[in-house]
């Protein structure tokens, strides 16, 4: 069974790598930026890899596009034109906009089939933690009442920014006041992407076990 | 009225992933001292009675006794463990069981997995 999974790394280096291949973590989103470098070894590792192709303007996201998206706005208007865009891609909160997931956002994005990105990083900070874990703790809870789809991703750059699969159900609960809410969103995100992708993700992983 | 409910003991069945060298238990037993105590303050670390019960330096896997109705933030807290005494380290938790016996049971089955 497939079971974890960090669908956005910025960057890669070594330490990561062992630490990915070593903790269950089965299905890696990687920036499009680091995905060709990384792809085969990671392959290699029984990984399954995913690119998700990173876009800042809502303009750009169309249906042409095969990848899966991630689209980070840069501003309130661009976040709520994002939202109510009719294509299976994640918006992302990170440290830079974590201020416009409101009320209004969630509405809008109840019109949209976009999903909400949540990244874990910016919670390493100590002086952006309480004021960030309070507006996600928010945000997520109004989406996954709205039935808007919520996941967490860890966005890391650096080895410190990996969050292991423990931890992350750990945060989850912490988040949504429930476990396995947000856990199986990833899943739910990939079959509404690529029906077919996810189909034989899990032949190839039966039959290697 | 709403009953309270009453504190119970859990533990916390963990490895610890370190890029260089692994700590003592003592090491680590002090680290989580100072860590819960800037993490939670002063009166939280009262309540939340944070023990390290075990840690085997060789194999990393340990557990740490918490008490349940503090559970949520003291958890939150291992999630943010990122270095100790300056080696990079990701604190990794497995198992929450409701006691000693069960625990050790799981770090036993793990440890087996190693050799």
């Amino acid at each position: 069974m497939i079971r974890w999974a960090d669908l956005y790394i910025e960057r890669l280096d070594e330490n990561m790598i062992e630490f990915i291949s070593r903790n269950r973590i089965r299905v890696v989103g990687l920036k499009d930026e680091i995905f060709d470098t990384y792809n085969n070894l990671l392959r290699k590792r029984d990984l399954i890899t995913i690119k998700r192709l990173y876009i800042e303007d809502a303009d750009q996201i169309s249906h042409k596009i095969k990848d899966l998206i991630v689209f980070r706005p840069l501003d309130k208007n661009s976040m709520r034109r994002g939202g109510k865009i009719r294509l299976t891609f994640t918006i992302l909160i990170d440290e830079e906009n974590y201020e416009y997931c409101s009320d209004e956002q969630i509405e809008a994005m109840r019109g949209g089939s976009a999903s909400l990105e949540i990244l874990a990083r910016p919670l390493l900070d100590e002086e952006l933690f309480p004021r960030y874990l309070r507006y996600i703790k928010y945000c997520v809870r109004k989406a996954l009442i709205n039935g808007v789809d919520v996941i967490l991703s860890s966005g890391a750059r650096r080895f410190e920014e990996l969050f292991s699969p423990g931890s992350m159900r750990l945060l989850e609960r912490y988040i949504t006041g429930v476990r396995g809410s947000l856990t199986y969103s990833w899943y739910t995100l990939l079959e509404r992407w690529n029906k077919k992708f996810v189909e034989e993700m899990i032949i190839e992983k039966r039959e290697k076990t | 009225m709403k009953k309270e409910r009453k504190p119970r003991k859990r533990y916390l069945v963990f490895k610890l992933y370190t890029i260089g060298g692994s700590p003592d238990f003592e090491t680590f037993r002090s680290f989580l001292d100072d860590y819960m105590r800037r993490f939670l303050g002063l009166s939280g670390l009262i309540d939340s009675r944070v023990k390290l019960i075990r840690y085997d330096q060789e194999t990393r896997y340990g557990i740490i006794r918490i008490i349940s109705t503090d559970i949520d933030t003291v958890l939150l807290a291992f999630t943010r463990i990122r270095d100790i005494k300056d080696t990079p380290a990701s604190f990794i938790p497995l198992r929450l069981t409701g006691n000693l016996s069960r625990a050790l049971k799981y770090i036993k089955r793990y440890e087996k997995r190693i050799q």
